[in-house]
């Protein structure tokens, strides 16, 4: 559904309409709804910090197990640049809709990309713990990439198979997250956000560069 | 004239130390001293008195209290018999100490590059310089992950190779399964070598900049493979220094020790070979 679409199913009061499915928006505007619900998906983004410590000190070339202050900063680093980011796109989103809030913009795409950068650690921590149980050479997707390509790849490197597995991994999550929003939406209430929400494709694809970077980065 | 050249240099090639010899006749002498680790040089003016020198173009001796380091020597090993009709394989892994350098960060890395029962149809691939731009030298950090538990895809494809499970089973597996070889850091692992800290943790802490520094200057892990050997005997080089600082520089390479582990693989079956498992080699210039 288009954006366009979605906004004119909104009420112009900033309220709530009820409307069809929006199949392509991240569900980030109820965690700006209320001050509750915000600092709830506030609180929710701290998972980040264990499942980015599993992943960076499992990566081939990445941290050393214990080296906690690495594993910190690259952490903090990830954050300032999924907030930077934010704060670039609800700016542009803004920019697009005047009528929009943009001090809201920004705290539902920090939310969104924070989420979304969350659920996608989580899916290739997964990933990776599986790969390592089973012997595989990386990750699952990384595996498969790696064997593949002719003469094998360093994964995580830079390349495009590094970038094409962590996409694949941000759109499993976004899959995910979707999943999840369809089945809560058949049982509550089935209205969307006055806001325009962040499309799950753009979600998808500033999740996989900040994590490539980090990734990347931690293995040097 | 560019002839003359030629035949020139030739000549003069022939006239001067042969550095290359034939390992076959080599171990073919040495199966005859019995099992054991023997050094040999080419036959020239570093051959000393210990040394057993029989004018085919080599000199040999078992390994001893003080060794001659030379160069243009090899290592042998002299094992006990090899069941006959099998394929053999050896991990060799050298640990070496030398007095103007320490701190390797890259591990010499080596495999056949030969046809195995596994692969009898197509010999193993070398190294391709696109993912190992210094050859068969791998960063230290990937070979320790790699046996720690962080795959790297690199080393399954172009270090390790597969073996068949059992002596003259159909069914192969790799030398890196770690289903099979389940505590790999024991089997691979370089001894009291720690991961080197990344370029982000140096920039970030002193602790494990002080902590990652060790003491040796040359580190190797290689296989050996042999399908049904004649002679329960191969020959490999010596220590090499694998500092990517100098590797294409010539340096004055002194090394006074080396601590060497060799084992052969019998299918998931895996042995010490004998005195040589854990051997310290003390060197002399």
């Amino acid at each position: 559904m288009s954006a366009t679409a979605d906004r004119a199913s909104q009420t112009a009061g900033g309220g709530r309409a009820k409307t069809s499915f929006p199949w392509s928006r991240f569900p980030a505007g109820w965690a700006v709804e209320s001050a509750s619900s915000e600092r709830f998906s506030a609180r929710l983004i701290w998972l980040l910090v264990p499942i980015q410590y599993y992943v960076l000190t499992h990566l081939a070339g990445g941290v050393a197990v214990g080296d906690l202050l690495s594993v910190v900063v690259l952490t903090m680093t990830s954050f300032i640049a999924l907030f930077f980011l934010s704060f670039l796109l609800a700016s542009f989103v803004a920019w697009r809709n005047p009528d929009q809030d943009r001090r809201a913009l920004t705290r539902m795409w920090m939310i969104a990309l924070l989420m979304g950068t969350t659920c996608t650690y989580a899916v290739f921590a997964l990933s990776l713990w599986i790969g390592i149980r089973q012997g595989l050479t990386a990750d699952v997707v990384g595996d498969f990439l790696f064997w593949r390509s002719a003469d094998g790849v360093r994964i995580p490197g830079l390349n495009y198979q590094t970038i094409a597995s962590y996409l694949i991994y941000s759109s499993i999550a976004m899959l995910l997250i979707l999943l999840i929003r369809l089945m809560s939406w058949r049982m509550a209430s089935r209205t969307t956000a006055a806001l325009a929400e962040p499309p799950f494709f753009v979600v998808a694809v500033f999740v996989t560069a900040v994590m490539s970077g980090i990734n990347i980065f931690a293995t040097f | 004239m560019k002839r003359l050249f030629l035949s020139a240099g030739l000549v003069i090639q022939m006239c001067g130390v042969s550095v290359a010899f034939d390992d076959s006749s080599v171990c073919e002498r040495l199966t005859k001293e019995g099992p054991g680790l023997y050094l040999a040089y080419p036959d020239g003016p570093k051959a000393s008195a210990t040394f057993k020198c029989e004018g085919s173009g080599y000199c040999f001796s078992r390994i001893g209290s003080q060794n001659l380091f030379d160069d243009y020597g090899r290592l042998f090993l002299v094992s006990a018999t090899t069941p006959p009709g099998e394929e053999v394989v050896w991990h060799v892994r050298m640990q070496t100490r030398a007095r103007n350098l320490d701190s390797a960060d890259l591990a010499y890395l080596s495999r056949p590059t030969t046809t195995t029962r596994c692969s009898p149809t197509e010999a193993l691939p070398t190294f391709p310089s696109s993912s190992f731009p210094l050859g068969p030298f791998s960063p230290l950090n990937d070979y320790i992950d790699h046996h720690e538990g962080r795959p790297v895809g690199l080393l399954t494809r172009y270090f390790h190779f597969q073996i068949q499970e059992t002596p003259g089973s159909k069914r192969c597996i790799s030398t890196d399964n770690r289903a099979a070889f389940r505590d790999q850091k024991n089997i691979y692992g370089f001894e009291n070598v720690e991961r080197l800290p990344k370029e982000v943790a140096q920039a970030l802490t002193i602790r494990t900049a002080q902590a990652s520094a060790n003491a040796y200057a040359g580190l190797s892990s290689e296989f050996i493979y042999r399908d049904d050997p004649k002679l329960p005997c191969f020959g490999f080089g010596l220590p090499q220094p694998t500092r990517s600082a100098f590797l294409n520089e010539k340096i004055n390479w002194a090394p006074y020790q080396t601590k060497i582990w060799i084992k052969r693989f019998r299918g998931k079956q895996i042995t010490a070979e004998g005195d040589a498992n854990g051997r310290v080699i003390q060197w002399l210039q």
